[in-house]
């Protein structure tokens, strides 16, 4: 269902309107959390205390921008807020290595290039990863990414373009052969 | 070894997906949400209306110009009626004469500023509830 028609439902008490969701975009929302704070358990705590903030300022959300550039500035703040309490800034790669258990063939791969990807974006800070997994993977648009992060749009785009690099770099130079060649697969 | 570049980028970001939390995520965020009052941002209602302040800015010009008007005017004979008013007006060097409209002024004003009075306390008792 579409979140502009839940959101009235919400705010009349609606509870499982919320919960619809929270089921929507609860992988977008621990996938900045997790990009960010690279660690299982913080990023699930994170994604809990951006929702359950969306949830309490919902009424002030005024519709001006999308729901879900709302609600990924809600969760990219929420983010770097306990990164920086819990100076997980440099996580750890093993963390990173913990995914759900493959089953097909196909979800084999998707795995293993999610583990690839996510060990290269381990070395760039934080907010690039985090940068990069919006434009990339979101989609969204240097002005969306404007709006979540607070940066100016030149700091954005500079920062992509750095970035891009930097991963490119690491993605090319410092993965094994073989991950490599499955990345090339995918890409 | 070919090399990856910008373009492959979109793609592999893609192929990678998003994050895949614990099953019972959506369900730990509901079990906190439920628990969870939601913030209603507080409205500040104005205690006059615009429409309350144009009624009593036209009443007030009105009651000037009757003033001016009818004022200026009574500096002639004062009414047979108001002749302790007059004196007491003279006294203090203000326009004497046509007592009646005087009083209606001010019978206006203090009627509106009760009517005023009325409606502050009923819209406060009503912003309270």
């Amino acid at each position: 269902m579409d979140t502009a028609t839940l959101i009235p439902r919400i705010l009349s008490g609606d509870s499982r309107a919320y919960a619809e969701v929270v089921r929507t975009y609860q992988h977008m929302v621990y996938t900045v959390c997790h990009r960010v704070l690279r660690n299982t358990e913080d990023a699930e705590e994170a994604t809990q205390d951006a929702f359950l903030k969306a949830y309490q300022h919902l009424a002030t959300f005024g519709g001006s921008a999308k729901f879900s550039t709302w609600l990924y500035s809600i969760a990219y703040r929420t983010a770097i807020s306990h990164g920086r309490k819990r100076k997980l800034d440099s996580g750890s790669l093993d963390e990173l290595t913990q995914h759900p258990r493959a089953e097909g063939v196909d979800e084999l791969r998707q795995n293993e290039t999610a583990q690839h990807l996510e060990k290269a974006l381990a070395c760039l800070s934080a907010e690039d990863a985090a940068i990069l997994s919006f434009y990339h993977l979101e989609e969204l648009s240097v002005e969306e990414i404007v709006t979540i992060t607070g940066l100016g749009a030149s700091n954005v785009k500079v920062k992509l373009h750095r970035a891009r690099k930097k991963l490119l770099d690491v993605l090319n130079s410092e993965l094994g052969a073989e991950a490599h060649n499955l990345l090339l697969e995918h890409a | 070894m070919p090399e990856l570049n910008e373009s492959d980028l979109h793609k592999l970001f893609h192929a990678a997906g998003h994050s895949v939390p614990h099953v019972n995520l959506a369900d730990r965020i509901m079990a906190r949400v439920s628990v969870t009052p939601m913030e209603r941002p507080t409205v500040v209602e104005a205690l006059i209306s615009v429409k309350g302040w144009i009624a009593a800015a036209v009443l007030f010009t009105f009651v000037i110009f009757l003033l001016a008007v009818y004022g200026a005017q009574g500096t002639g004979a004062p009414h047979p009626s108001s002749t302790y008013l007059s004196e007491l007006f003279n006294r203090f060097a203000l326009p004497a004469g046509h007592w009646h409209l005087w009083i209606a002024g001010i019978a206006v004003c203090l009627l509106s500023l009760s009517i005023l009075d009325r409606s502050l306390e009923r819209r406060s008792e009503a912003l309270r509830r």
